[in-house]
């Protein structure tokens, strides 16, 4: 793999229209680049053994294999990469099973997309992240 | 005399019986009176459990619509939300690549997008709540479009009623309803047929038309529908198909098991002895 400055990303989410939003995003940060996209929990596993991103986006309410069941196999599968919870639930129940499955943040898709990033520059710094 | 109203676990009440004080009834007049209490308790508990159920169906219902809006309109606010971030970083900086007229697009496609999405969801919700079911808003359905095309729209239902659960309902409902948007405006038909049938332990929805087939339509024409279609699809673990037959025409096709059959299958062991 080339060593670059650069933090390459994963976003796993079910939402085609997020997934756009999200790679508009991370287009505006140079310090990001986006390796890939998966649509389900299945193919996020896979593609992120091909890719081997510095980071992961997963969203935690998906069709078939959800977010926690896709973070475990993610980490079952030895993935390395920070993995970053994104989602519109604001419950407790999820952000603690979140962090027991061993995310590396929590946050809420309807905070400021400029903290989003900001967020993702700190998870890289090794800090785990969490919206209010 | 005081008969007591009610059923075997709940009590509402008694029927009282006036009578002078030298008056007795006869052993006929209280089995009698103590039916017309007995009549009156089942009354009330059927009333109870008809209002429990639809109260169910509507707690239900609730649930469908929020899982609906975390689908569709939380997602396209959260895309919107990141254009406008996009907007403003295009506008404070003349030199970046994207331009403010890109991201303006993309934020009217996007508010487009949220509009129809919620259409939608208003059009479910107001064929779903009236509380006549699937049947009726399959026959309001296709009443609308035949309105609104020259297509002749044929409606063939023979699913029992109550067979599917309120979200089932909701999905069929809406992917009949994106075929036949696509049939109208893409497939330049004359013709089209809706069949829904129950076999065994599924359900089979089919929309036919007669029109050109998938194969003349324009790349883009059917994408977005059929996201929406294989969304809804998914989400009643179903298998869609589309196929151009050879005698012409597009045949979307989905099925799937519905939730009666599949209910029986894992809850009746746990069901009571005594309930049948």
């Amino acid at each position: 793999m080339n060593e670059t400055a650069e933090t390459s990303v994963m976003v796993i989410d079910d939402h085609p229209l997020f997934r756009k939003g999200v790679a508009d995003l991370i287009r505006m940060e140079p310090a990001l680049h986006l390796v890939g996209e998966a649509a389900d929990g299945e193919t996020g596993v896979r593609l992120a053994q091909e890719t081997d991103p510095d980071l992961i986006l997963l969203d935690l309410n998906m069709k078939g294999l959800d977010g926690i069941a896709t973070l475990q196999r993610l980490r079952a599968a030895d993935v390395d990469a920070r993995i970053i919870m994104l989602t519109v639930s604001d419950s407790e129940e999820d952000v603690v099973a979140a962090l027991r499955a061993d995310a590396d943040g929590y946050l809420l898709k309807d905070i400021e997309p400029e903290d989003i990033l900001a967020s993702l520059q700190r998870a890289m710094r090794g800090r785990l992240v969490i919206s209010e | 005399m005081a008969f007591p109203v009610g059923d075997q676990d709940q009590r509402f009440g008694v029927l009282l019986v006036d009578m002078g004080d030298s008056e007795t009834l006869e052993t006929w007049q209280q089995r009698l009176l103590a039916a017309v209490a007995g009549h009156i308790g089942t009354a009330i508990d059927l009333q109870q459990r008809m209002r429990e159920s639809r109260r169910l169906a509507l707690h239900e219902e609730r649930g469908i619509l929020a899982r609906e809006l975390h689908d569709s309109l939380a997602q396209s606010l959260s895309y919107l939300k990141i254009q406008v971030t996009r907007l403003a970083a295009a506008l404070n900086d003349p030199s970046d690549r994207m331009t403010p007229q890109g991201v303006i697009e993309e934020l009217r496609e996007g508010i487009n997008s949220a509009y129809r999405q919620l259409r939608e969801l208003l059009t479910t919700f107001r064929l779903k709540m009236d509380d006549r079911g699937l049947r009726r808003a399959l026959q309001d359905t296709v009443q609308e479009f035949r309105a609104r095309s020259a297509v002749d729209i044929i409606l063939d239902n023979q699913l029992p009623s109550s067979l599917l659960s309120p979200n089932e309902e909701i999905h069929v409902l809406q992917i009949v309803r994106e075929a036949l948007s696509n049939v109208v405006r893409h497939a330049k038909a004359s013709q089209a047929r809706i069949t829904l049938r129950r076999v065994g332990e599924s359900v089979d929805v089919a929309i036919i038309d007669n029109g050109r087939g998938l194969e003349a339509r324009p790349e883009r024409a059917y994408h977005y529908g059929l996201t929406i279609m294989r969304e809804r699809s998914e989400s009643l673990n179903g298998e869609l198909t589309l196929t151009s037959p050879p005698g012409g025409g597009t045949r979307v096709a989905l099925r799937f098991r519905h939730r009666s059959a599949l209910a029986q299958g894992t809850a009746r062991p746990a069901l009571p002895g005594g309930v049948r």
